[in-house]
């Protein structure tokens, strides 16, 4: 029998707040442990939270950016239950009235658009963090990440496949980065995602038995547990036997899941309204204004570069899964007129320069508007396709401005017609064995002139010129 | 008698207290006569479609701007923890996060 | 110069005209404390050194400026869940004999700022819970004016140290009606602001929902003055939404026109005779000062108990969920795994009746019983609300008893079992005010025949505290100041 796949996601993501969510502790990674805490998110007794207005912005945007609707009116609840990271035994999160709810993102998987709904995404707060002491005795509690907000994106069960899976959080992923509301630190857990799948006959209208996956942070890693599950499902499935409704843990160096608890012994969360906070009331001139914020969306930017710059769909995914990178395409093109010249670039040498120097170069030496004068230069015939490469070397290193570093090592390419023909002749008087094979017919001893005089020009010398004049110079010696 | 024994330490374990089993009939006792009393008041009420009451101010939230406010007392907070370790809370081991 | 019982505004006077020092008058408590409180138990935790400090630095100020505030040198008590940095603050509990909060509440604060002084902590119910059984850590308090008698359940500080002399006014609070009812049964005024009027950062949670901060007070006056310092919104605190007034301004009023509710179902047979009829007696006092009062219906009060009994339990569970033994309060240390450091220290660091009282709430939010118990009583509440609401259409304020009975003998209070369910009987009276977030002002209108204190509860509009003053100080005047040992002057 064939069987689909059904998947639904859901999406933790924390929130680029200067502070908490309820306090006015610092939300930052990787300080000391228990720097970034006070009385409110130690849960102390008599501490109240206070709802931080950016929070609520961050996840409006967010919201809007997945065409969501949102709540005019939006409460907070607690949800229940003890675990030595949850300071008050409860989290502060939303159950009936999410902030936002019924939007959608549309994905490309294989050239195929398709639209995923997203069901909700509401406001939370993370809990602390524990740290497993080297001693073996017990766990150490951080609570820097306690209160640091959360959105939780719930995704509809509209997904198909491990791949459309792994799509759909890289496309969440990429409208946080977009949007400016999460760091999306991927190997820090700032981005996590729990996977709810089931398997079913083909065709079948119901759904089957799901389980959940909690906490998996890596693009890979969710495509990887959705396969394994799947087929541990199928299988199940074949020999008759029924999928049980649990919560399991993927281990994504066994590469296997683990059940955690069943749904027998799911926690009661005992959700209830959180009386500490009143209700959310959110002002429609607050919503258009964060909608105006909102920038063009990797979806809609990858269909303008295929559109109005005619890019390869493949290109056109590359450049605009980061912003970053879609931001030095912009304004590399600004300077550099030429779309598939800039994106070549950028996915060969600048992402090499790139994985060697660190991204910060992006926003230094090597900004949009350098790399776009020196693919001009190139685009111009004025340097070489070496001396490019040359000099976005020497610049990421030295940061030095594109003209001075040409002047310097003498890049720009040699057109005088006098110098460069009496290179040509002198090559072709030391070459005697090259000159009678070419005159043979051996079309490949022009390439070795041509490298010839290259060479003795440092480089600099325009091929189609070198070529031209060798072809004459050998024709008229003849 | 609704609650008996069996579903008061279900309860109490939801709630992580440790009750004896001697207890927890005594609990269960008088949970019980509460929601007997609780259940039969409830019961002349008709469940009409009032709108559940949730907060008696009928105003809206305030919210705090996104500026930080540094809490300067830590090792005050950290000091009222029976048990700490390298500046954090310490409990015995947990293996398996949730 | 003998200042026992006077009030903080005859006090203020004396301290303006140097006829006493604050430290004197600091000293003067801190005697009475030394004295009194070994029999009527009301204070847990004293401040000496810090409380002759703060007099020293408030003398001072009176010494240079004329225009110190009413508050000024004025020592007060302070129930043990509201949280003074640097202070034991124990919520009445075990689990949190040891706890010295590092912050403060705002009330505090601001009453620090006006330069008023902490004498102490006040002795408290666990988590505000009545208890019938085993008392809490600290004992029962006793009733100033018969020692033999207890608050009926309630063991506030408050009231008995307000009462008693040994402060010139305390700071409680009310989730059910504990800080009227104490007051009742001491002779002192008490007041629950409107929900949200007063900041709660800082008080220890029960049931948030309800929770409030409040004056008791020897006058009427002086819970207007203590009120003009402590009342409006706090940016630390997102329920509390109320302006500060000026309460003492226009105080005196009068009451020519205001019409007065009596709901007959406040007024039962289960109300004591004597009680009514002192009740009655004010009623007519009010009316001779220009009120018109009349008897209405509010049919809904009789679920007002279980409603509040549903959600306070409920808010209570998950507020006393952090009680786990790993960041604050009692650990077990008998707890060998993480699971044992919760079930065990939370089992020894609540009394009986706050355990009671958490799997009560646990069953009520528990998913089977949330929507058919919990949100029913959330509906119930409205149900309540609206009839409070429609009263008021045509009303200024209502009247009702705090309690059906005077304070009652400590012999009375422990051991009985049906006695627990009868003690939160009494709570109609006062626990609707905690469900609906309306105000409600006890001021002291007479004596019983074995001279202990009855109060009456003037009930309003939300955020009209300045008109239930207004009232309060009206009835104030025709009964006079009720001070222990004094009542013979009553004739009753
Ligand atoms: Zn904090």
């Amino acid at each position: 029998m064939e069987y689909e796949i059904v998947i639904g996601l859901e999406i933790h993501a924390e929130l680029k707040t200067k502070t908490k969510i309820f306090c006015g502790c610092k939300n930052e990674f990787g300080e000391e442990p228990n720097t970034n805490c006070c009385p409110v998110c130690l849960g102390m007794p008599g501490a109240m939270p206070v709802l931080n207005q950016k929070a609520l912005e961050y996840a409006i945007k967010a919201g809007l950016a997945m065409n969501c609707d949102i709540a005019e009116f939006s409460k907070f609840d607690r949800k229940n239950y003890f675990y030595p990271d949850t300071p008050k035994a409860y989290q502060i999160s939303q159950y009936d009235l999410p902030l936002c709810h019924d939007g959608y993102i549309d994905i490309e998987l294989e050239g195929t658009t398709k639209r995923i709904g997203i069901e909700r995404i509401h406001l939370e707060e993370d809990a602390g963090k524990l740290i497993h002491d080297a001693s073996g005795e017990g766990s150490l509690i951080d609570h820097n990440r306690s209160g640091v907000p959360l959105i939780e994106i719930v995704t509809r069960p509209d997904i198909r496949s491990p791949e459309e899976a792994r799509t759909v959080f890289e496309s969440i992923k990429s409208i946080l980065e977009y949007t400016d509301v999460s760091d999306c630190r991927m190997q820090e857990g700032s981005v996590r995602a729990d996977v709810n799948l089931s398997v079913r006959p083909k065709g079948k209208g119901t759904f089957g038995v799901r389980t959940e996956m909690k906490n998996i942070n890596s693009f890979r890693a969710v495509e990887r547990a959705c396969r394994a599950e799947a087929e541990r499902q199928t299988e199940l499935l074949e020999r008759g036997l029924e999928v049980v409704r649990e919560t399991r843990r993927w281990d994504d160096l066994k590469g296997t899941s683990f059940p955690m608890r069943s749904k027998e012994e799911a926690m009661d969360y005992r959700f209830f309204p959180e009386p500490d906070l009143l209700p959310v009331v959110i002002d429609r001139s607050l919503i258009a204004e964060i909608k105006s914020s909102i920038p063009e969306l990797p979806f809609d930017k990858r269909r303008r570069y295929t559109e109005q710059y005619g890019l390869p769909l493949y290109d056109a995914k590359l450049l605009t899964e980061s912003k970053k990178i879609s931001e030095i395409f912009e304004t590399a093109l600004e300077v550099c007129k030429n779309p598939k010249l800039v994106s070549n670039w950028i996915m060969t040498d600048l992402l090499r320069l790139v994985n060697e120097k660190g991204k910060s170069i992006l926003d230094t030496a090597l900004n949009g508007r350098i790399f776009g004068r020196i693919l001009l230069y190139f685009d111009r015939g004025e340097i070489s396709q070496a001396s490019a490469r040359t000099l976005m070397e020497v610049i990421a290193e030295t940061g030095e401005e594109p003209d001075s570093v040409i002047d310097r090592l003498s890049l720009r390419v040699q057109r005088d017609e006098n110098l460069v023909s009496g290179v040509v002749k002198t090559i072709i008087r030391d070459n005697p064995q090259a000159v009678s094979d070419y005159r043979a017919g051996k079309t490949k001893a022009l390439g070795f002139l041509m490298g010839r005089t290259m060479a003795a020009l440092k480089g600099n010398g325009d091929p189609e010129q070198v070529r031209s004049l060798l072809i004459k110079e050998l024709d008229r010696t003849e | 008698m609704a609650v008996g024994k069996e579903l008061l330490l279900k309860i109490a374990d939801i709630a992580a207290i440790s009750i004896d089993e001697t207890e927890a009939e005594d609990y269960a006792k008088e949970l019980d006569s509460v929601i007997g009393y609780i259940e039969q008041k409830l019961s002349e009420i008709p469940d009409d479609d009032l709108e559940p009451m949730e907060h008696v101010l009928s105003a809206q939230s305030f919210f705090r701007a996104d500026e930080v406010t540094n809490f300067d007392r830590k090792a005050e907070l950290l000091g009222s923890a029976s048990v700490t370790k390298d500046g954090c809370h310490f409990v015995p081991s947990v293996v398996d996060p949730s | 110069m003998s200042i026992l019982n006077m009030t903080i505004k005859e006090i203020s006077e004396l301290l303006k005209n140097r006829k006493i020092g604050t430290v004197e008058l600091v000293r003067h408590y801190l005697d009475s404390i030394r004295r009194q409180n070994p029999s009527l138990n009301s204070f847990v935790t004293t401040c000496e050194e810090d409380a002759l400090e703060a007099s020293e630095k408030a003398q001072k100020l009176i010494d240079s400026n004329d225009n110190t505030s009413l508050l000024c040198g004025i020592p007060f008590g302070i129930k043990d869940n509201i949280c003074v940095r640097g202070i034991r603050t124990t919520a009445g509990s075990k689990m949190l004999s040891d706890f010295v909060p590092a912050y403060s509440s705002t009330v505090v604060n601001r009453l620090v700022e006006a330069n008023a002084v902490i004498l102490g902590k006040l002795n408290m119910n666990e988590f505000s819970m009545k208890e019938s059984k085993e008392g809490n850590i600290f004992g029962f308090v006793r009733n100033p004016w018969n020692k033999e008698y207890a608050e009926g359940g309630l063991s506030e500080g408050t009231a008995a140290a307000v009462s008693g002399d040994m402060a010139c006014f305390a700071l409680g609070s009310d989730s059910g009606g504990e800080l009227r009812q104490a007051a009742s049964f001491c002779g002192v005024v008490g007041l629950k602001p409107t929900y949200g009027l007063v900041s709660r950062y800082g008080l220890i949670s029960s049931a948030s929902s309800m929770d409030q901060i409040g004056p008791v007070t020897r006058s009427v006056e002086d819970c207007a003055a203590v009120m003009s310092v402590i009342a409006g919104q706090d940016p630390l605190d997102s329920t509390s939404v109320g302006r500060s007034e000026n309460y003492l301004k226009d105080i005196d009023k009068g009451i020519k026109g205001l019409r007065v509710g009596v709901p007959k179902e406040f007024f039962g047979s289960e109300v004591n005779t004597e009680i009514k009829e002192s009740i009655s007696r004010a009623l007519e006092n009010l009316g001779q000062e220009g009120a018109i009062y009349k008897e209405i219906s509010i049919p809904s009060i009789k679920y007002i108990l279980p409603a509040h009994y549903i959600i306070s339990s409920a808010e209570a569970s998950s507020n006393l969920a952090r009680y786990d033994g790993i960041r604050f309060g009692h650990r077990s240390p008998d707890a060998r795994n993480i699971s044992e450091v919760y079930r065990f220290s939370r089992k020894e660091g609540f009394g009986r009746e706050v355990k009671q009282r958490i799997l009560t709430g646990t069953y009520f939010l528990s998913s089977e019983n949330r929507e058919r118990l919990y949100y029913k009583a959330l509906k119930i509440r409205r149900m309540i609300f609206n009839d409070f609401r429609k009263a008021f259409e045509n009303l200024d304020v209502l009247v009702a008893p705090v309690c059906p009975e005077v304070a009652c003998k400590l012999t009375d209070v422990s051991g009985d079992k049906d006695h627990l369910l009868k003690m939160h009987i009494s709570d109609v009276y006062t626990a609707g005010l905690n469900l609906t977030g309306l105000p409600g002002l006890t001021v002291p209108c007479g004596l019983d025949k074995n001279k202990l204190p009855i109060g009456i509860q003037i009930v309003g509009r939300e955020f009209s505290e300045k008109l239930l003053l207004q009232v309060g100080y009206a009835i104030e005047k025709t009964v006079g100041k009720l001070s222990p040992g004094e009542g013979d002057k009553y004739g009753i």
